[in-house]
């Protein structure tokens, strides 16, 4: 916006809706005050948007019901999701499911000997999820980008399975059902550290497992809760199901959606 | 000395603690008495029925409970409801193809069904509909967010696009407004 230039239509717009910056704003209003033909078109614009606006607002609002009822439903459904909640939920109705999990995932590691490091301790790493529907899974984002496991919980992960000076980016510090999947998150059964990249079965192909769960949940092919017990039970076996091969795809391994874990340098 | 809120609290120690559900609730019922009725109209422009839309607003709620009991929200709360609804809205259009209402037939039925108006307020008002009908669907989804007082930045994180993208396309669609509401009705 010059000084002595008229106003775009987008800074007349960005004025009316309060989207200018300051000094902006300041400058666009001076050029205002003395210009008839920048003020007409202001004018004209805003008369544009009150007729939008009132079209859009008369022709539905004498349809919209009262919301008190359904402003009740919400709060019982909000208590009824609070006693199932993942804190809650585990003592109660999904301890047995758990047990199972765990009993299932033990009896499938003793059968491999030696353990595969690419695989959580079933015992310590059973697997936990949270209630999810599937819409509310598919609505939320696909990647879980950003999301960072606090110092804390990788510590105690760390200490759990005794490693005991683990290198930075030796690891990522992975959720066994990963979040997008309704998988729990700041749950200590939930996550272990998986290695990197040195592993054949390192975390970036279990990422691509991951989405690719996440596609055929959403799509409708599978369903929600049989993607997270076959990644929980066994997610090798998983994936070598789901890709029809017994060896990582080499693309996979090249994948790059998750960071290792960086150290413990903020203690 | 004054009084701290909770919240307050809450970002001076920085804490992850979350906070009691009852707030949250609380919260959550506040930003429903706010939202609805600006998502059951955003939902009935996407072609989405008040009562289907009142399932939708439901559960994009129920989802946000969730959310906020679980995670520190990483950005505007009007922004996530109404991306989330609109994921929702399109889950269930994609569920049910056959039985989904467009947009374009919403108007033709509005239209045809609003006797009372005045016929030159009527005929300005179809044409209104009949231009927002025929945006690119970008360019709609702006203007009915707008319309519902979300800001760019709020609109931009709602539809996953930048910001400069928002206003640009707002310009565009007010510049075919004005042109249906303004001379043509001369």
């Amino acid at each position: 916006m010059r000084h002595d230039s008229h106003l775009s239509q987008a800074d007349l717009m960005m004025g009316i809706d309060g989207e200018l910056s300051r000094s902006q704003q300041a400058e666009a209003d001076r050029h205002l005050a003395q210009c008839e033909a920048c003020s007409a078109r202001r004018t004209e614009l805003e008369e544009t948007i009150r007729k939008f606006t009132a079209e859009h607002r008369s022709r539905l609002d004498p349809l919209i019901p009262p919301g008190a009822g359904s402003a009740a439903l919400l709060r019982a459904r909000m208590s009824q999701a609070r006693a199932v909640h993942p804190q809650f939920r585990l003592a109660r109705s999904l301890a047995p499911a758990a047990l199972l999990f765990a009993v299932a995932a033990l009896v499938l590691t003793s059968r491999m000997q030696p353990a595969n490091p690419s695989l959580p301790n079933a015992g310590l790493t059973p697997g936990a999820t949270r209630v999810v529907s599937r819409e509310a899974a598919c609505s939320l984002p696909a990647a879980d980008e950003g999301r960072t496991v606090p110092a804390a919980l990788a510590r105690q992960v760390f200490a759990r399975y005794q490693i005991a000076h683990p290198r930075p980016k030796e690891y990522e510090i992975d959720y066994l059902v990963s979040p997008a999947l309704g998988g729990a998150e700041d749950d200590i059964r939930n996550v272990w550290p998986l290695p990197y990249r040195d592993a054949e079965w390192n975390s970036r192909v279990k990422d691509a497992l991951e989405d690719h769960l996440r596609t055929l949940v959403c799509g409708g092919q599978i369903d929600l809760a049989a993607a997270q017990q076959e990644i929980a039970a066994d997610w090798i076996a998983a994936y070598q199901k789901y890709f029809r091969t017994s060896r990582p795809i080499a693309a996979h391994a090249l994948f790059v959606k998750d960071s290792p874990w960086e150290g413990l340098s903020d203690q | 000395m004054s009084e701290i809120s909770w919240p307050a609290i809450e970002r001076l120690i920085g804490a992850r603690a979350p906070e009691p559900a009852t707030a949250v609730q609380n919260e959550v019922a506040r930003l429903f008495a706010e939202y609805r009725a600006p998502l059951l109209r955003y939902l009935h422009s996407l072609g989405v029925t008040l009562p289907e839309g009142e399932d939708v607003v439901q559960e994009a709620f129920l989802a946000l409970y969730c959310h906020l009991l679980r995670d520190r929200p990483s950005q505007s709360l009007p922004a996530w409801i109404f991306r989330v609804a609109r994921n929702l809205a399109t889950d269930r259009m994609r569920d049910s193809a056959r039985d989904a209402v467009t947009p374009e037939a919403l108007v033709v039925a509005d239209t045809a069904a609003s006797p009372e108006e005045q016929a030159a307020g009527e005929s300005e008002g179809r044409r209104i509909r009949a231009v927002a009908a025929a945006l690119p669907e970008i360019d709609r989804q702006c203007l009915y967010l707008r319309a519902e007082g979300l800001r760019y930045r709020e609109i931009a994180e709602a539809l996953g696009i930048s910001l400069g993208s928002v206003a640009l396309s707002l310009e565009r669609s007010f510049a075919k407004l004005a042109r249906a509401t303004g001379k043509a009705a001369l």
